[in-house]
C-alpha cells in the first residue's frame, strides 16, 4: 500500500487553558505523494514537531482535515485513529517519550503485538530490527531505561520499524546518533523508502542530510509552509535559503567561501566532498 | 596551556561499572586532565561511556575505582553540592531536568542552593534567558516548549550559576542551525573573558575540530587525545571534518595534496597559492 498524505486547511493549537492560545499549524494544506521522501526544516518553534503529530493523530486538527490515504483525522469523533496509528510510525524529537517497557525486547515488540501478530513471529520481527540499526541481539533483555542517548535512539526507530507502517515520520531521527551509526540508519530508512514506497517524512536540521536523502523539501516558517518543492529547486537559491535563516549543506557553504575569497569558480554546486573535489580536479586547481 | 600549573579538572584512573555482576568495565582507568580556559570536545560512538564520565563528573554516580578533583578538591559524597558551584552540567535530555512550572521558575531554581539574593537572582536569571533568547518565554511552562527551547532553557539554567566549567553533553542537538552558531559564539565570548573552561560531548565534528583539545573515547577507554590535527590524524575510524575528507579524497585520487591534516582556512589558502 502507498499512501499519500493530505492537509486541508488545518489549523492547530494548544488549548491549555481557557485562553485561546495562538495557532502553532495556521491553515496548512498540503499535498505529500505516496513514496516520496520529504525533509521538514525550520527554525526552533516553527511548528515541526506538530506537524508530525497531526500527521499520526496525536494532536488533532482544530480546523480542517488531515487524510492519510483513505483514513481522514479531523476534530468530528473519529474511529479511524487506531487505523492510522498502525499505518504512520512515529520516532519522536526524544526516544524517552516513545519508549516504556521493561526490556528492549517488550518494547520492540509492542507495535507488532498490538496489530495481531504472533508472540513468535513479533520477537523474530525484534531480532531482525534489532540488527539494522546496529545493536547487539542481547541488548534485547536489556532495560531501554539502562541504555545510553543514541542506543534509547536506535531502539525507538527499531520499534517503529517493526510496525512495519505505511508512513514513516521520523522527528530528528539522526539526533544523538554518532556519524556512522546515522549513516547507516538514514541509508537504510533510504532504502526502505524506495524498496517498499515507504512515505517517509523526517525533520532536520542538517542541510547536508536534506541533500543527501531527501526528494522534496517543506519549509516552516511559524506555523505556516512557506515552501514545498523538490530537493533540487530547494538548493537552487541560495539567498532564498538564507532569507528563511536556514543553513547551507556544509560542502555548499564552503564552496561558496572558496569562491568568494579566491575568485576561483566552480562549474556546479557541490553538495558532497566527493563532488567537490572532483570539480576542484575539474577546474585544473589540484 | 603551560601559564596554569594547577588543572581545573583531574581524572585520575576513573573506572565504573553499572552492573557490578558484570566484569567488564564501563569506563576503564580514565586518566585526564583539564586546564583553566580551555574547550575540550570529547567524542566518541554511541555507548562509549560519554555519559557515564559527565555524571561521575557531577558526582551522581561513585566510581569504581580513581578519583576525580576539581580545582584541587578530591571530589566525595560530602562536598558534591559545593562543587556543583564550580561545574554546571547540561545533560544530554533535557526533558526530565525540568523542575519549575515556569521557565524562569526552572532556572532560577537552579540557584537557590547558592545562597544569591533575590535582586541579583532575577538579574542572572533574566541575562541567562536573554543570552539563549528564550526572555519572551520566561512565564512558559516548561513542558509546553519546542524541542530546541527545551535545550535553550537547560543551557540557560546553567549559565545562571556562573559556574567555572561547563560540561555539555550533547547540549546543541536539537539547535537550529543559526542557534547553534549563536550559542557556540555566545560561550566562546564568555571563555575569552572570564578564562571559562568548556567541556563538551559532542558527535559534531566540526565542533569538535574547532576545539582546543579533543579526547576519543572507545569501550570506555581513552584511545586518543590531543589537538584536533593529532587526533584527527591517529583515528582513521573518527570521521573528519570537510576539509580534511576532501584533502583525504584527493589524496586517494593520486593528486598532490598536503600530506597533513588541513582545516578550511588552510584548504583555501593552499587552493588560493595554486590559482595564482
Ligand atoms: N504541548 C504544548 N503546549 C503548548 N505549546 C506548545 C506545545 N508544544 C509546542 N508548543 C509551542 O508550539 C510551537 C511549535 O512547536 P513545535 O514543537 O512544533 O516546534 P518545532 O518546529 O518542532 O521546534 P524545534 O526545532 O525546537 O523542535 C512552539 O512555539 C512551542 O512553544
Ligand atoms: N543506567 C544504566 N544502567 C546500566 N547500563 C547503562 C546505564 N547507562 C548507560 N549504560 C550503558 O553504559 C554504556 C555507556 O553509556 P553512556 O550513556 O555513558 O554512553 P555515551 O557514550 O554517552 O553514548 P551516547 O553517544 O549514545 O550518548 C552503554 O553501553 C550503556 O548501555
Ligand atoms: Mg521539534
Ligand atoms: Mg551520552
Amino acid at each position: 500500500m502507498v499512501t499519500d498524505i493530505k492537509f486541508i486547511n488545518v489549523s492547530v493549537d494548544y488549548r491549555t487553558g481557557p485562553l485561546h492560545s495562538k495557532n502553532v499549524l495556521d491553515n496548512i494544506s498540503l499535498h505529500i505523494k505516496p513514496g516520496t521522501f520529504t525533509a521538514v526544516v525550520g527554525h526552533t518553534g516553527a511548528g515541526k514537531s506538530s506537524l508530525l503529530k497531526t500527521m499520526n493523530g496525536l494532536v488533532i486538527p482544530k480546523k480542517g482535515m488531515v487524510k492519510i490515504g483513505d483514513y481522514s483525522i479531523s476534530n468530528q469523533p473519529n474511529q479511524s485513529l487506531k487505523n492510522i496509528r498502525k499505518r504512520v510510525g512515529m520516532v519522536f524529537q526524544f526516544p524517552e517519550s516513545q519508549i516504556f517497557a521493561e526490556t528492549v525486547e517488550k518494547d520492540i515488540c509492542f507495535g507488532p503485538l498490538n496489530f495481531g501478530i504472533s508472540p513468535r513471529e513479533a520477537k523474530e520481527i525484534a531480532r531482525r530490527v534489532i540488527k539494522n540499526v546496529g545493536l547487539e541481539p542481547s541488548c534485547l533483555h536489556k532495560s531501554p531505561f539502562s541504555l545510553s542517548g543514541g542506543e534509547k535512539r536506535r531502539v525507538a526507530i527499531a520499534g517503529i520499524l517493526a510496525m512495519n507502517p505505511e508512513v514513516l515520520v521520523l522527528d530528528e531521527p539522526g539526533a544523538g546518533l554518532d556519524p556512522a551509526g546515522k549513516k547507516e540508519i538514514l541509508s537504510l530508512l533510504e532504502k526502505w523508502n524506495k524498496k517498499y514506497r515507504m512515505t517517509t517524512i523526517m525533520v532536520t536540521h542538517e542541510m547536508d542530510d536534506v541533500a543527501r536523502y531527501a526528494d522534496d523539501v517543506i519549509v516552516m516558517e511559524k506555523g505556516k509552509i512557506v515552501f514545498h518543492g523538490d530537493v533540487t529547486s530547494f538548493f537552487s537559491d541560495v539567498e532564498r535559503i538564507k532569507s528563511w535563516k536556514l543553513d547551507l549543506p556544509e560542502t555548499l557553504k564552503f564552496q561558496l567561501e572558496l569562491e568568494q575569497q579566491t575568485g576561483i569558480r566552480l562549474p556546479e554546486k557541490c553538495l558532497t566532498p566527493e563532488k567537490l573535489a572532483n570539480a576542484l580536479i575539474e577546474v585544473g586547481l589540484v | 596551556m603551560k601559564e596554569s600549573p594547577l588543572p581545573i579538572i583531574e581524572v585520575k584512573n576513573l573506572s565504573y561499572r553499572y552492573d557490578l555482576r558484570k566484569n567488564t568495565d564501563i569506563l576503564s582507568s580514565v586518566t585526564f586532565s583539564v586546564f583553566k580556559g580551555e574547550w575540550l570536545a570529547i567524542v566518541g560512538n554511541n555507548g562509549s561511556g560519554k555519559s557515564t564520565l559527565a555524571r561521575l563528573l557531577a558526582g551522581l554516580l561513585t566510581p569504581l575505582e580513581g578519583k576525580v578533583f576539581i580545582d584541587g578538591i578530591e571530589l566525595t559524597e560530602k562536598n558534591k553540592w559545593q562543587i556543583r558551584k564550580k561545574i554546571g552540567i547540561v545533560f544530554q535530555n533535557p526533558d526530565n531536568q525540568f523542575i519549575g512550572t515556569t521557565v524562569e521558575d526552572d532556572v532560577a531554581f537552579g540557584l537557590e542552593n547558592f545562597n544569591i539574593p533575590y535582586n541579583e537572582m532575577k538579574q542572572r536569571v533574566q541575562e541567562a534567558l536573554q543570552m539563549v533568547d528564550m526572555l519572551k518565554y520566561r512565564k512558559t511552562d516548561p513542558a509546553n516548549l519546542s524541542g530546541g527551547q527545551k535545550q535553550r532553557v537547560a543551557i540557560a539554567g546553567v549559565l545562571a550559576v556562573k559556574p567555572e566549567v561547563i560540561l555539555l553533553d550533547e547540549a546543541f542537538i536539537m539547535l537550529d542551525p543559526k542557534s547553534r552558531d549563536d550559542m557556540l559564539k555566545t560561550l566562546k565570548t564568555l571563555k575569552e573573558k572570564y578564562r571559562l573552561t568548556i567541556i563538551s560531548i559532542t558527535h559534531d565534528m566540526n565542533e569538535a575540530a574547532s576545539s582546543d583539545r579533543m579526547i576519543v573515547l572507545k569501550n570506555g577507554k581513552i584511545t586518543a587525545t590531543g589537538t584536533p590535527g593529532e587526533v584527527f590524524s591517529q583515528d582513521p575510524e573518527l570521521e573528519p571534518p570537510l576539509a580534511e575528507k576532501v584533502r583525504r579524497i584527493l589524496h586517494n585520487k593520486g593528486r598532490n595534496v598536503p600530506d597533513h591534516f588541513i582545516t578550511e582556512k588552510e584548504l583555501i589558502s593552499w587552493l588560493q597559492t595554486l590559482n595564482s
